[in-house]
């Protein structure tokens, strides 16, 4: 691991450089505006950069009286995106674990994947919505492939495994002896937090088995089964497929979500998960239970607090999280 | 997690030409697909995302066995858009496929076994793959005993009529067809597939496998009547039908506990179903 | 002291079981922020809230008890006394098994403003009375908090209840500040605002919070997400979100009643509700109909007559 400390004018300066290929997330935005260039785009939600809201998959057109069908080869140039540790987290254990899968990867998640450099930055500004430590994060959270940025004593401190993709690290001046127990003790402090908070190690299991608790009406009345959690969850990765254009046209790749009662519809008209509850409970218990009981025990659910900031009635998935965790306890 | 560059594109589909379209029933349809010089790579009970240009994808499953070389065949109950769209194709169209996906029916644990095929309409779509793959001259010496019995609403239901004349004619293994309600024509058996496999059917159920495919409700009541009749759920093997898309474990509607019906089903053993949630 | 009333009123129902459930206000963890809560013991009663965070139309909850035999007090501030009032007469609930929990309102606060207003401040810097809203005992203006939506409201008291939270009040934002979100809008040359649009038109991600928490939108499969046939695509495109939002729009007039709930909900902060808004203001003035306040007359969109202005074609 290769870390120092810039200067914040050098580091801005390094930004602007790069800035027509920089992705910059809201969160990052709206926690540290001086890290913004004029040219930098701003996203929404970190997996629009990987995971497209609509995406083609490939091309079809009607021709000398029969179908074709043509590849679209992906492509996708180098490109730089700051987010916050949770954020980044959704995409290192989250979609890659779902879109580079061996032997069935994605080739656009892919390829745009390999074009993409990570610059992580230390989240100094928690909101009251997040909780990063609940499910195994913090606010120091990096890996060894991204450039992890902390603000430092009106610097910046600076750490990655690949120097050679984020040159800035070659500007940088070592930290002394004193400098560098700081940085490890703030790291030490936040893992105590996450080791102290995080959800029971059996919190998966245990959600699984309260499948028909009865809680699960009650939590779910209120929904209004839209989908603004999980379009606006950088986890959240179910998509359609559809054709668009009937001579000539394309297959299309779209977001979707378990909250939208058209979701699991059969064409005979039979629903698995006919009402609030199931969809609800679905939502939770993929994120809680059978994502981290597939990926050994990795959360599909970072804590970023996003769903729970934008739901039009407050729907707080921590809380739900909590309660039914709290069951398990009673139970046993 | 390391990135395969050299992957190919996992949703593209190949067009195969539609040699011929045999008609079963007033809403079902026998497509069988020429595959040219290829065989196909199928095991009995996996299925294919099937692609009509300008409508979309379907997940169907493939009812032809892997013994038939050259082509694959696919029967599809007409009821929502792409199937209907599959309905309207004629002999000579090319229809997209791409798969196969899913997991098969477990055939290193059905070799050497008696084999208990129960199948309701069209059902037996998924179970004609095992079924003609056990009964292929090379095969057949593999298995044991085998006994189909097969039901349908009426005797207009019954799919694969040409095929089940096949079976009947075999003097290795027993055949039994039901329906729930005859008609002036009808003279064999009537009765519901439960009821009939009850009454008719006397295996040692501890010798035995079953493996069932048909409507939830039939296939709901099978389970039980084969419980009654003392079979153990591992020895249960039936499969499960969920709106699928992308076939790969990905798009997530088929999500049901742990499991991706997709990529891990759809075939399961009645002990994995029992410490699923019942959401399918 | 009106939430106390209504804490009174709440238990009364119950106990007398004048109506089996009530659909009410409840407070959150989180500063300057509400939630939907259903109660169906005295005991609840307790969690029912009200201030100006309510934004919820309670009455989009009706839709779920449609074919149920509950009676179901609701809390209905004067909007969302409209929709009851739009619900009743296109027969989606029966009035004999409402009881209307009327609140006459305020307005709403925008939580933006707020934070803009008074970034650092806290719920326990406020006090949100009947008399007026106070920051660190000082009165707040309140047109610099209330949502955009509220500041051209014409029906702060509810127009149907049972009982009233409160006293009715004499004059509506409207009347008072005689402005309209529309107005700027109204200022913008065709092209303005066709770029304008198309600008916001890029952010919808169409997660359809606007449709669902709309009081009114109930069809039971929304155009939007038919297939077949398809009438939109499913990707979110800036054509086909206009698409999707301007047939909802034109689905909604002649009955939308100007809550704003669709705003409110909107995760990427689009001025959603100023579509539907427009229309209303054009039925308003040409039609001299408004939505949830005529139980007679049939809406305009609903009849035709010779002699229909037409001016607002163009």
């Amino acid at each position: 691991m290769k870390s120092g400390k810039v200067t914040k004018n050098d580091l801005v300066q390094w930004l602007k450089t790069h800035q027509n290929n920089f992705l910059v997330t809201e969160k990052v935005a709206h926690h540290q505006p001086e890290l913004l260039c004029d040219q930098s785009k701003e996203i929404k939600n970190i997996k629009e950069a990987l995971f497209l809201p609509w995406d083609k998959l490939f091309n079809y057109h009607w021709e000398n009286q029969q179908w074709n069908v043509d590849n679209i080869q992906p492509s996708t140039s180098p490109r730089f995106l700051m987010a916050l540790p949770c954020e980044a987290r959704a995409i290192y254990e989250v979609l890659d674990r779902v879109f580079l899968q061996p032997s069935e990867t994605e080739s656009g998640y892919a390829a745009r994947r390999q074009g993409l450099k990570m610059v992580i930055v230390g989240c100094i500004n928690p909101e009251p919505t997040c909780f990063c430590h609940l499910v195994g994060g913090n606010p120091y959270w990096t890996h060894p492939d991204a450039l992890f940025i902390l603000p430092f004593h009106d610097e910046y401190y600076l750490e990655t495994n690949q120097p050679e993709q984020f040159d800035i690290i070659e500007q940088g001046t070592t930290l002394n002896k004193s400098e560098k127990e700081e940085i490890e003790v703030l790291r030490k402090q936040m893992e105590e937090k996450t080791n102290q908070e995080k959800l029971p190690e059996d919190a998966p299991q245990g959600l699984y088995d309260l499948f028909e608790d009865q809680e699960w009406e009650d939590l779910s009345w209120k929904c209004l089964n839209c989908g603004a959690c999980t379009f606006l969850c950088p986890t959240c990765q179910c998509f359609d497929m559809s054709a668009e254009g009937r001579l000539k046209g394309f297959q299309l790749k779209t977001w979707d979500s378990c909250m939208f009662p058209k979701f699991t519809l059969h064409a005979s008209g039979h629903n698995p998960r006919p009402t609030f509850k199931e969809r609800v409970r679905q939502r939770v218990l993929h994120k809680f239970s059978y994502f981290p009981l597939r990926e050994e025990g990795r959360y599909g659910c970072v804590g970023c607090g996003k769903c729970i900031e934008i739901c039009p009635v407050n729907w707080n998935i921590r809380e739900a999280v909590e309660r039914m965790v709290k069951k398990i306890g009673n139970r046993s | 997690m390391a990135i395969d560059l050299e992957n190919k594109n996992i949703y593209l589909p190949r067009l195969y030409r539609i040699m011929e379209i045999i008609p079963e029933t007033s809403d079902i349809k026998t497509f069988r697909l020429d595959l040219e010089d290829e065989n196909s790579s199928h095991l009995p009970g996996q299925f294919a995302e099937l692609f009509v240009p300008g409508v979309g994808e379907a997940p169907i499953s493939i009812t032809s066995s892997p013994t038939q070389k050259g082509i694959l065949e696919f029967s599809i109950k007409r009821t929502g858009l792409v199937t209907s769209a599959i309905h309207r194709l004629n002999s000579n169209d090319r229809l997209g496929i791409r798969g196969p996906y899913g997991n098969t029916f477990p055939l290193s644990d059905l070799t050497e076994q008696n084999l208990l095929f129960i199948a309701g309409g069209i059902g037996l779509a998924p179970l004609r793959s095992l079924i003609n793959f056990v009964l292929d001259t090379e095969k057949r010496n593999q298995f044991k005993k085998v006994t189909i019995l097969y039901g349908a609403r009426s005797p207009q239901d019954l799919v694969f009529k040409w095929e089940l004349k096949r079976w009947q004619m075999r003097d290795d293994i027993t055949f039994l067809l039901t329906v729930d309600r005859g008609d002036d024509q009808w003279k064999g058996t009537v009765g519901l597939v439960p009821n009939v496999l009850k009454e008719n059917i006397q295996v040692d159920p501890l010798e035995w496998k079953s493996i069932i495919c048909g409507p939830p409700i039939m296939i709901k009541f099978t389970i039980k009547a084969l419980l009654e009749m003392g079979f153990q759920p591992p020895d249960i093997i039936t499969t499960l039908e969920m709106r699928m898309k992308c076939g790969l474990g990905k798009c997530g509607r088929c999500n049901i506990g742990p499991y991706y019906v997709c990529k891990d089903g759809p075939v399961f053993t009645y002990q994995q179903l029992q410490n699923m949630p019942e959401e399918y | 002291m009106f939430e106390s009333i209504l804490i009174d009123t709440a238990k009364k129902l119950l106990r007398d079981k004048t109506v089996d459930l009530i659909i009410g206000y409840g407070s959150t963890h989180y500063p300057f922020r509400t939630e939907p809560i259903v109660i169906n013991k005295e005991d609840q009663a307790d969690a029912l809230i009200w201030n100006p965070f309510c934004g919820n139309n309670l009455a989009r909850y009706l839709k779920y008890y449609k074919n149920t035999q509950h009676k179901i007090a609701l809390m209905v501030k004067g909007c969302d006394s409209r929709a009851v009032q739009v619900l009743l007469k296109e027969d989606q609930i029966n009035r004999d098994r409402l009881y209307l929990i009327g609140l006459s309102c305020p307005g709403l606060v925008n939580r933006e403003k707020l934070q803009k207003q008074f970034p650092q401040a806290s719920p326990e810097d406020f006090q949100w009375k009947e008399t007026g809203w106070f920051f660190h005992g000082e009165q707040i203006d309140p047109e610099l908090l209330l949502e955009e939506t509220c500041l051209r409201c014409r029906y702060p008291n509810p127009l149907e209840y049972d009982q009233l939270i409160g006293e009715p009040r004499t004059t509506s934002p409207y009347q008072t500040y005689q402005k309209d979100y529309l107005d700027p809008i109204d200022d913008l040359s065709p092209e303005e605002r066709w770029d304008r649009w198309s600008k916001e038109m890029t952010k919808c991600i169409r997660c359809y919070a606007c449709r669902n928490s709309c009081p009114l939108c109930y069809c039971q499969e929304c155009f939007a997400e038919s297939t077949q046939p398809q009438w939109v695509s499913p990707a979110p495109t800036p054509s086909d979100n206009f698409l999707f939002h301007l047939v909802r729009t034109m689905h909604m007039a002649g009955r939308c009643v100007e809550c704003g709930a669709c705003e409110r909900a909107c995760p990427v902060s689009i001025p959603i509700a100023q579509l539907p808004l427009k229309v209303e203001t054009i039925i308003r003035e040409q039609f001299q109909f408004e939505a949830g306040t005529d139980q007679e007359s049939a809406a305009p969109l609903l009849t035709y007559r010779e002699n229909d202005p037409g001016d607002f074609v163009k």
